[in-house]
C-alpha cells in the first residue's frame, strides 16, 4: 500500500478520534461506538506497523473480524522499549516522546507524525477535570523542568500545554520553577505573596508527585498561600527519585503548604506510551454536563470517552470479574498511529466512575538471587 | 593461637562432609520442593549434581585465600538458591571458627539440616538481631538489593560487610560452535533452580545471521521441552506468570518467541532480560564485538558467562565466572558463586 494511501489513513483516523473530543467538549454523545474506531485503528495498525502485524500473526488472529476493542491483542508498554512502535518513519514523526529509562537503561519511545489529536485531547479532559470554566486560572507554577530542559517528555509537553492554554497569564520565567533539579523557593514566594496583594485568580501548580516531595522537604514548615480557587495537579510515583510517601499525606501535606482544599489536589495518571490521560474527578464537572463524578473519591481515576481502561488477568490477559484487580488494559483512540490498545504494568480496579489505581503489585518476595525484572525498572510518564 | 591455612580447610572439608550427609536425606525433598515451589525432580537435580560435595584441595585452598580471616562471620542468607547455604557456610568457616548463620524464613531445610549435621557449637543458627551484639568481625549478606541496603544501613559500626547481590549468567554462541550441542548445554544450564540462581543464563548472544540465530533459538526451545519431561518446571510465582507472559507479548512484538507449557525462547536485535522461570533471550549480533556496547547498561549484573573461551573472556571483567556449556550451574567450590564483590 502507498504511503500517500497511508497518510490518507492515518488522517482520517485522526479525524475521527478528534470527532470523540468534540462531541465531549459539547457534551454530546460520542460520534460512534468506541469498540468501532478502536479496531478501525487496529487494522491500520496491522496493515503498518511492523511489530503489531508480527503480534498478530504470531497469536494467529485476524484483524478483519476484529469488532469489539477487547479482540485486539494489546501491546506492552515493554514493547516500546524494544522496537519501534509506529506506523511511520523516523523521517515522518517529527516528536518522539521517551519514557525516563530504567535500570538496564532500555527507554521507551513513542513516536508522533502529528500532536494534533494529543493535544486536542489532553486539553480538552484537563480542562474538564482542573478547571473551574475557561480561562480561570490567573497563573501555572510548574514545579518541574521546561520543555526546554526536557524536550522529549510527553509529561513535559502536556505541563507546557496546559501552563499555555489553561491560564491567562503565561511567562516561562514566572511558570517554571525547577531548573536542574534546583528549587527557586525565592521567586516562587514572591510572585503569590505578589498574586495575594494584587488579587489575582487562582493558580495550576503541576508538577510530579517526587517533585512535590522534594517541594514540601525544602519548604518545611513553611507556607505559600495559594489565591482561592487554586488547583494542584500531580503525577506520578515516587520510585527511586524522592523519599516515597503516602498518598493522602502528600495530599494533606500539599493542602496545608498552599492553604487549599484536598478536593483540589488532582491526581492524573498518564504514560508515555499513551495519548490520553485520566484525571481524579474530585473537583471536576463544574463546567459541563455528564460530569456525575463531582466530589468523587480520590484515588478513582476516569477516563475520556476516547479511551478505556480494562482490568485484565496478567496470565490470560482476559478481562477479570467485576470489582476484581487486574493488569491496565488500555484502548487509546488517540493513539492512531501508534498502538491504540497498550498494556500497562500497573494494577488496577474498575470502581463507579472510573477506575482505581492499584501501582504495580506489590507480590511476594522473590525466589532465588537471579535478577528479577521487578529489581530492573523504574519507569514511568516521562 | 594460629588460624592456619591448614585449619580453615579442615574446617570447609567438615561442613562439606556434612552436606554430603545432607544430600542424601530423602525427607528433605518434600519440604524443600513445597518451599522454593521446584518440582521434586529439580530438588533432587539440585541436591545430586549442584551441590558442591567433591572440591579439590585446589579449589578449597582457593576459598580460603579467597577468604578473609575474622574473630566472627554472621551469614544472612536472604535470597538463595536452596543449595548455596553450603557454599555461604564454607565460605565463612574458611575465615573464622566463629560463624551465626540467620536462615531465610522462607527456604530453611536445607540450610537447618545442613547446620545440624555440621553440630559444631560454634557454627549455628541466630536470629536477625544477632549481628547487634557483634562489635567486630563480618557480615556475609545474601540477597537482593534492598535487603542489603538494609543490613547496611543497621550494622554496627566495625563490622565489615560482605555483599553478595542478585545477578544473571550470560551465553554466547561462537560462529565455530556446534549449534545443537550448545543448545543440549545451554538447556541444562537454564533448568536447575528453574533459572532462580545469580549464575542462571538469562541472555545468549548468538554470532550470525537470522536463520543461524533462529535454528539455535528452536534448538534451544526443543531442548527446553525435552529437559521438562525428566525436570518439571516448578510453580510459577504469581510475578514470575505475568513477567512471563508480558515478556511473550513484548517479545512477539520486538522479534519472535517460542512459547512451550514450560519454557519460552525470545529472538531479537535488541537486549531483553526474560524473567527467570527457563525463559532466555537471544540476540542476534554479526560479530562479538557488539556485546561490549548491548550489554553496558546491564554488565555490572554480570556474574557468570560460557562459554570459556579467551576470545569471550576479553570482553567481561575478570570477577566473572567463566565455564563450558553445561557448567554454569557448576561453579567450582573455590569462594562465592559471585565474585563480583570479593
Amino acid at each position: 500500500m502507498s504511503g500517500e494511501r497511508k497518510l490518507e489513513r492515518s488522517e482520517a483516523l485522526h479525524a475521527r478520534a478528534r470527532a470523540f473530543v468534540d462531541a465531549f467538549e459539547k457534551s454530546a454523545p460520542s460520534p460512534e461506538p468506541l469498540d468501532a474506531l478502536a479496531c478501525e485503528i487496529a487494522r491500520f495498525q496491522a496493515d503498518f506497523v511492523p511489530g503489531f502485524a508480527r503480534l498478530v500473526k504470531a497469536r494467529g488472529l485476524d484483524p478483519a473480524t476484529w469488532a469489539r476493542a477487547d479482540e485486539i491483542p494489546a501491546v506492552p508498554t515493554d514493547a516500546f522499549k524494544h522496537a519501534r512502535v509506529s506506523a511511520f518513519s523516523e523521517s515522518e514523526t517529527p516528536t518522539t516522546f521517551r519514557t525516563s529509562g530504567t535500570t538496564i537503561g532500555a527507554r521507551g519511545e513513542h513516536p508522533f507524525r502529528t500532536l494534533a489529536t494529543y493535544d486536542r485531547g489532553a486539553l480538552a479532559f484537563g480542562r474538564r477535570s482542573l478547571t473551574h470554566g475557561p480561562g480561570t486560572f490567573s497563573r501555572a507554577v510548574v514545579l518541574g523542568p521546561s520543555p526546554k530542559e526536557l524536550p522529549d517528555s510527553s509529561l513535559t509537553h502536556m505541563i507546557d500545554l496546559f501552563a499555555h492554554e489553561l491560564t491567562s497569564n503565561f511567562t516561562a520565567k514566572t511558570t517554571y520553577f525547577i531548573s536542574d533539579g534546583v528549587i527557586d523557593l525565592e521567586t516562587l514566594d514572591e510572585i503569590t505573596a505578589r498574586a495575594l496583594v494584587a488579587a489575582e485568580g487562582p493558580f495550576l501548580v503541576l508538577g510530579t508527585s517526587f517533585a512535590m516531595v522534594h517541594f514540601l522537604d525544602a519548604l518545611g514548615e513553611a507556607q505559600f498561600r495559594l489565591p482561592p480557587k487554586s488547583r494542584v495537579m500531580q503525577t506520578g510515583g515516587f520510585k527511586g527519585k524522592s523519599r516515597e510517601v503516602d498518598s493522602k499525606k502528600l495530599r494533606r501535606d500539599l493542602s496545608r503548604a498552599f492553604c487549599i482544599a484536598e478536593a483540589d489536589i488532582i491526581a492524573e495518571y498518564g504514560m508515555t506510551e499513551l495519548s490520553s490521560q485520566f484525571y481524579e474527578q474530585t473537583s471536576a464537572g463544574e463546567t459541563g454536563a455528564g460530569h456525575a463524578l463531582h466530589g468523587a473519591a480520590h484515588g478513582i481515576y476516569a477516563e475520556p470517552p476516547w479511551a478505556r481502561v480494562t482490568p485484565v488477568d496478567p496470565d490470560t490477559l482476559l478481562p477479570v470479574s467485576e470489582g476484581e484487580v487486574g493488569i491496565a488494559r488500555i484502548v487509546d483512540l488517540a493513539n492512531v498511529d501508534s498502538a491504540v490498545v497498550v498494556l500497562a504494568a500497573d494494577r488496577v480496579r474498575r470502581r463507579a466512575g472510573g477506575f482505581e489505581l492499584l501501582g504495580r503489585a506489590a507480590g511476594s518476595p522473590p525466589r532465588g538471587c537471579s535478577i528479577t525484572i521487578e529489581e530492573m525498572m523504574d519507569d514511568g510518564h516521562g | 593461637m594460629t588460624d592456619t591455612v591448614e585449619d580453615r580447610i579442615a574446617r570447609v572439608r567438615r561442613v562439606v562432609d556434612a552436606a554430603r550427609i545432607v544430600a542424601t536425606d530423602p525427607s528433605l525433598i518434600d519440604p524443600i520442593a513445597a518451599s522454593t515451589g521446584l518440582s521434586r525432580e529439580g530438588v533432587e537435580l539440585g541436591l545430586r549434581d549442584h551441590l558442591e560435595t567433591n572440591p579439590s584441595d585446589e579449589e578449597l585452598l582457593l576459598l580460603v585465600q579467597r577468604a578473609v580471616p575474622a574473630a566472627h562471620v554472621h551469614v544472612i542468607l536472604s535470597a538463595n538458591v536452596f543449595t548455596a547455604p553450603l557454599r555461604a557456610i564454607a565460605y565463612a568457616t574458611a575465615s573464622s571458627p566463629s560463624v551465626s548463620v540467620q536462615t531465610s524464613s522462607r527456604e530453611p531445610h536445607f540450610a537447618n539440616a545442613l547446620l545440624r549435621a555440621i553440630a559444631d557449637p560454634a557454627i549455628f543458627a541466630a536470629d536477625r538481631d544477632y549481628p547487634r551484639t557483634l562489635s567486630s568481625g563480618e557480615v556475609h549478606v545474601y540477597g537482593r538489593s534492598a535487603t542489603i541496603d538494609a543490613v547496611e544501613k543497621l550494622a554496627q559500626a566495625g563490622l565489615v560487610i560482605r555483599k553478595h547481590g542478585p545477578g544473571f549468567g550470560v551465553a554466547c554462541v561462537l560462529p565455530a560452535d556446534d549449534l545443537a550441542r550448545a543448545s543440549v548445554g545451554l538447556a541444562s544450564d537454564i533448568v536447575p533452580f528453574d533459572q532462580r540462581g545469580c549464575v542462571s543464563p538469562r541472555i545468549v548472544f548468538v554470532v550470525g545471521d537470522s536463520d543461524r540465530v533462529n535454528a539455535f533459538a528452536d534448538l534451544l526451545a526443543a531442548a527446553l521441552d525435552r529437559a521438562n519431561d525428566l525436570i518439571p518446571r516448578g510453580a510459577l510465582s504469581e510475578d514470575e506468570k505475568t513477567d512471563a507472559v508480558r515478556y511473550v507479548e513484548t517479545t512477539r512484538f520486538a522479534g519472535r518467541v517460542s512459547v512451550g507449557a514450560s519454557y519460552a525462547v525470545g529472538v531479537s536485535t535488541s537486549i531483553m532480560i526474560p524473567p527467570s522461570g527457563r525463559h532466555a533471550h537471544v540476540v542476534r549480533i554479526p560479530s562479538l564485538t557488539e556485546i561490549t556496547h548491548l550489554l553496558a547498561p546491564v554488565a555490572h549484573l554480570v556474574t557468570a558467562v560460557c562459554p570459556n573461551e579467551r576470545e569471550i573472556a576479553s570482553f567481561f571483567p575478570a570477577s566473572v565466572r567463566l565455564s563450558a556449556f553445561g557448567m554454569m550451574q557448576r561453579p567450582p567450590l573455590d569462594g562465592p558463586v559471585d565474585l563480583r564483590r570479593i
